[in-house]
């Protein structure tokens, strides 16, 4: 009882980041530790039988034998490979002074006898390594006889380092492959958290809390009002249009105070460890009172096959300000099946905060690239768990078809589509709840929500479909009918079946424009030349910023007359962060503050 | 001369020095061994179930998971002075036991990520070839450790490796671009002219080790009778895709798997082939197998629906085990 009171102090305190200021370090921590009270008291109170559960009652000393009792019992079973590792490991070492002789020795066992498969992403490795190189080290010294995979507790150990440092390096020096993804953020938070708070190697913790800055520092920049600001490289619906449904959201939550209020189990044993994010991160995060671009440099996940280049650069470009983010990849097959080439996301009107467009496709071919199955069969097997791959209506796709240019808040997406190809059409999404969507005479789409302006034009006739998220349509975070959600009215989807296809799109807000009939007014003496051929699809045009842009699909951008040369992009490059190609280096600018993380000395320097 | 003795088997043996205690030859009862790479019941990652090594004893009907959960394309076998290993080619990398698949160890690390074939070389122990997505790696301490061998190769998947029965330093591999081969024991490629890319499956004749034989993915079965030099289409199987290939210990009969077009059989060595048994209703037939004492006796892994069986040379089938999963490949040992 006393702790259920508690727990409804807690949610009165624990007020929902909506709107979230910067506050102070010493508030922050106040308030970060009432945060992570809420968390903490949600899953020690909890009734479920499970991980999470079992590492909050270790930690607030409550219920051990329980706890125990959980643990065992929870483990009868194991399932889940790396899934299963990670708060395995984590619930032990919450608990691994106070569990009884017992309970370690099942603990012990489990590493023993159940297999963890370790993946094919680069999330499964990140876990899977992070929590065997935590578990070589709590068991020291055992042959590989008393390790499911063979090995000794040293090869364990050393082979996970090994796999860790190298990870390090690569993100480093060419940037992440599985970048930027809001709902895959939390494995690498997670992954780099545990290390940094329990191993036991100086290095790897070391390593560890850099990797945690790392990922966070990445997020930060591209952060607002809770949101992950695209493009991504992986997305689930319908995190893709209701953005705080995502785990990065829930880690905002946590480390920025803003987004809303969670019990997310993704954030439990972060919350449990002691991790404290370093100030400027928090203050990269929240500090949006002077609008910046924000340009990153990532990598394509590995291609395998019907590729030149095993990981092709990625180029992004986010346009930030307080009331709006837009950012873009710049197109094309970057990563398979749940790619979010390019986004608006603004302050304004939760959960639908997001405008976007696309080209859903899919085929054997680029899964093939990624995954060592054969091509004939490769769709059967994706749809099996992601369920929305071979959807036309999907709201997650990477294309080939597909480039964007982006200068500021002015983006130029466009699409030649060959023939045959899935799906002969592209997509829009506009959210149900935008105070204006008009259709200009001039054939622009203006959208009113809340500060942020969003005009949309169409190079190409298209149609409006209002869509119910009803179970048929909705899906749940594997792409699957989720049965129990609730019908909803209407988002609005354009749809547009020209092969040769594109659109402009311009991002203003309030501050930056003045009104939304002002907006209008610009719009409607900026309307873009096109031409729609196969095989030379290109648009001027003219922003209403007076930037003059030419953009020939698939790769001809010129601003202002100049040729854009994406390829000279930095790992990182912006007002907050600074990195260079090759570097191992990141520089975190806050006004007068600097904080480096420098991988080759592994060393952070203020 | 006990120490002798001593030093003599293990160089013969090559045992390397993490296996448990070796289990011998004649201790192993025939069994068939199929690789489930994954289970349509279970297939996301998280919810792995009902994958890796089954092994059917002969005479039996129940197929017995010996390595769950790692994905599982391939298996292989290796004999030396009256002792095995068994190898499984899986998501986790190399596994072998040396104690009949009681415990297995995983011999690669990180860097070779997932295996999709092992050819362990049948003389000497401790050289073993892996085929990954990432190209064909080379042990020559037994596991211990890897070098990348992918000289002469223009891309990087490589979809099964095997050796030469006649000369251990050559090698052939199945590349995206073309079939590859080595004559200095994957030290370097080179790439024969086929024809056609996308090969998925090579395999040398028993008796004729000058007949190569290739499944394609859109072109069939072609098939070389000098060694990988010059190249003839399989008439009847010119566009199907086809991923396996097996042959009856005399050579005389050749069986192809399709994909959704089910098991085809030749009878002139690869020139010609008839379709066997349509496969209605099932999806790709991943691997087909033929029993080495018994040329009656063949199965077939299928894309989703596990095993099915024959007794009478292809002309019935029936269901034998694993419903769900997805079989890329079946082998017997001993």
């Amino acid at each position: 009882m006393k702790s259920l009171l508690v727990f409804g102090c807690l949610m009165i305190l624990c007020v929902s980041g909506a709107s979230a200021q910067m506050v102070d370090r010493a508030t922050y921590l106040k308030e970060f530790q009432q945060r992570v009270k809420y968390l903490e008291t949600a899953y020690d109170t909890s009734q479920a039988v499970g991980f999470y559960q079992i590492a909050a009652h270790y930690k607030l000393n409550s219920n051990i034998r329980q706890a125990d009792s959980m643990f065992v019992q929870a483990l009868k079973v194991p399932r889940g490979d790396m899934f299963w590792m990670f708060p395995v490991i984590g619930a032990y070492l919450q608990g691994v002074d106070k569990m009884s002789p017992e309970t370690k020795a099942v603990v012990r066992n489990a590493w023993k006898t159940y297999a963890p498969y370790r993946g094919d992403t680069e999330n499964h490795w990140a876990m899977y390594y992070a929590s065997l190189f935590l578990a070589a080290e709590q068991w020291p010294n055992l042959p590989g006889s008393e390790w499911y995979n063979g090995k000794s507790s040293d090869e364990n150990r050393e082979e996970a380092r090994e796999y860790l440092f190298d990870w390090a390096r690569i993100t480093t020096t060419i940037g992440q492959g599985e970048f930027d993804s809001p709902d895959y953020f939390a494995e690498y938070a997670i992954s780099t958290i545990l290390l940094a708070q329990f191993a036991q190697d100086p290095q790897v913790k070391q390593l560890g809390s850099m990797l945690s800055e790392y990922v966070f520092a990445d997020f930060a920049a591209e952060h607002l009002d809770g949101q992950y600001l695209g493009g991504f490289s992986r997305i689930y619906q319908p995190a893709v249009y209701k953005p705080l449904q995502s785990t990065a959201s829930a880690f905002a939550w946590l480390y920025f105070g803003t987004g809303e209020r969670t019990t997310s189990g993704w954030i439990l044993l972060p919350a449990l460890s002691g991790y404290e994010l370093p100030e400027i991160i928090y203050q990269i995060a929240l500090d949006r009172s002077k609008t910046y671009i924000h340009k990153e440099r990532k990598r394509v996940r590995n291609v395998i096959r019907y590729g030149d280049e095993k990981n092709p650069p990625v180029y992004k470009y986010t346009y930030v300000t307080k009331d709006y983010g837009i950012g873009s990849l710049m197109g094309g097959i970057l990563q398979p099946i749940q790619q979010h080439t390019w986004g608006v996301r603004y302050t304004y009107g939760r959960p639908y905060t997001t405008i976007f467009g696309l080209h859903p496709y899919w085929s054997g071919l680029e899964l093939g690239m990624f995954f060592p199955e054969e091509v004939k069969t490769l769709i059967a097997d994706v749809v099996a768990s992601k369920g929305t791959y071979n959807n036309p209506d999907k709201w997650t796709s990477a294309s080939p078809f597909e480039r964007t240019f982006q200068h500021k808040n002015t983006l130029i997406a466009l699409y030649d589509i060959d023939p045959g190809t899935t799906a002969e059409h592209i997509n829009g999404f506009f959210p149900r709840n935008l105070e204006e969507r008009i259709v200009d005479p001039t054939g622009w789409i203006v959208c009113k929500a809340g500060d942020t302006y969003v005009g949309w034009y169409p190079l190409q006739e298209y149609e409006w479909k209002e869509e119910l998220e009803t179970p048929a349509n909705s899906l749940n975070d594997i792409g699957r009918p989720q049965l129990e959600r609730v019908r909803e009215t209407g988002n609005w989807r354009l749809r547009s079946h020209k092969l040769q296809n594109g659109y402009v799109v311009e991002v203003r807000s309030k501050d930056e424009i003045g009104s939304f009939e002002r907006f209008r007014a610009a719009l409607k003496k900026s309307v873009p030349k096109r031409t729609m051929k196969p095989g030379d699809v290109s648009v001027d045009y003219t922003s209403i910023g007076g930037e003059k842009m030419h953009f020939r699909f698939p790769d001809e951008r010129k601003l202002n007359g100049k040729v854009v040369d994406l390829s000279r992009t930095k790992l990182f490059e912006g007002p907050f962060l600074h990195a260079e190609v090759g570097s191992q280096k990141l520089t975190m600018t806050y006004k007068n503050k600097k904080r480096v993380l420098d991988f080759k000395t592994l060393t952070v320097k203020e | 001369m006990m120490l002798l003795l001593l030093l003599t088997l293990l160089s013969a043996f090559g045992s390397p020095p993490y296996d448990p205690v070796d289990v011998s030859l004649t201790q192993l009862r025939p069994a068939f061994y199929a690789a489930v790479y994954l289970n349509k019941g279970s297939i996301a990652v998280g919810t792995l179930t009902g994958i890796g090594l089954f092994r059917r004893y002969e005479g039996d009907s129940v197929w017995t998971n010996i390595r769950p959960n790692t994905i599982t394309p391939g298996v292989g076998f290796a004999s030396f002075g009256g002792r095995h290993q068994l190898y499984l080619a899986g998501g986790n990398g190399l596994h072998r036991s040396t104690d009949g698949g009681s415990t297995w160890r995983i011999l690669t690390g990180w860097r070779t990520k997932e295996v999709l074939s092992v050819a362990p070389d049948p003389v000497d122990s401790l050289r073993l070839y892996i085929s990954t997505p990432f190209g064909v790696y080379r042990s020559t301490d037994g596991g211990g450790t890897w070098v990348e061998k992918m000289k002469g190769f223009k891309t990087w998947y490589v979809r099964r490796v095997i050796l030469d029965r006649v000369d251990r330093t050559v090698l052939y591999a199945t590349g995206v671009d073309a079939l590859y081969r080595s004559t200095d024991g994957a030290e370097s490629w080179e790439q024969l002219s086929v024809g056609v890319p996308e090969i998925k499956w090579v395999l040398q004749h028993p008796v004729d080790p000058n007949l190569l034989l290739v499944g394609t993915e859109d072109h069939g079965v072609r098939y070389s009778t000098d060694r990988g030099t010059t190249w003839k289409q399989g008439a009847g199987l010119n566009t199907s895709a086809v991923y396996s290939l097996a042959s009856t210990p005399d050579g005389k009969e050749l069986y192809a798997a399709g994909f959704q077009t089910g098991v085809w059989r030749s009878t002139d060595l690869g020139a010609s082939w008839s379709q066997v048994w349509t496969a209605s209703g099932l999806d790709a037939i991943y691997t087909v197998f033929v029993h080495p004492r018994n040329p009656d006796h063949l199965m077939a892994g299928i894309n989703g629906s596990g095993v099915f069986e024959s007794f009478d040379r292809g002309r019935s089938w029936h269901d034998a085990g694993l419903p769900t999963a997805i079989v890329r490949q079946i082998e017997m040992y001993p």
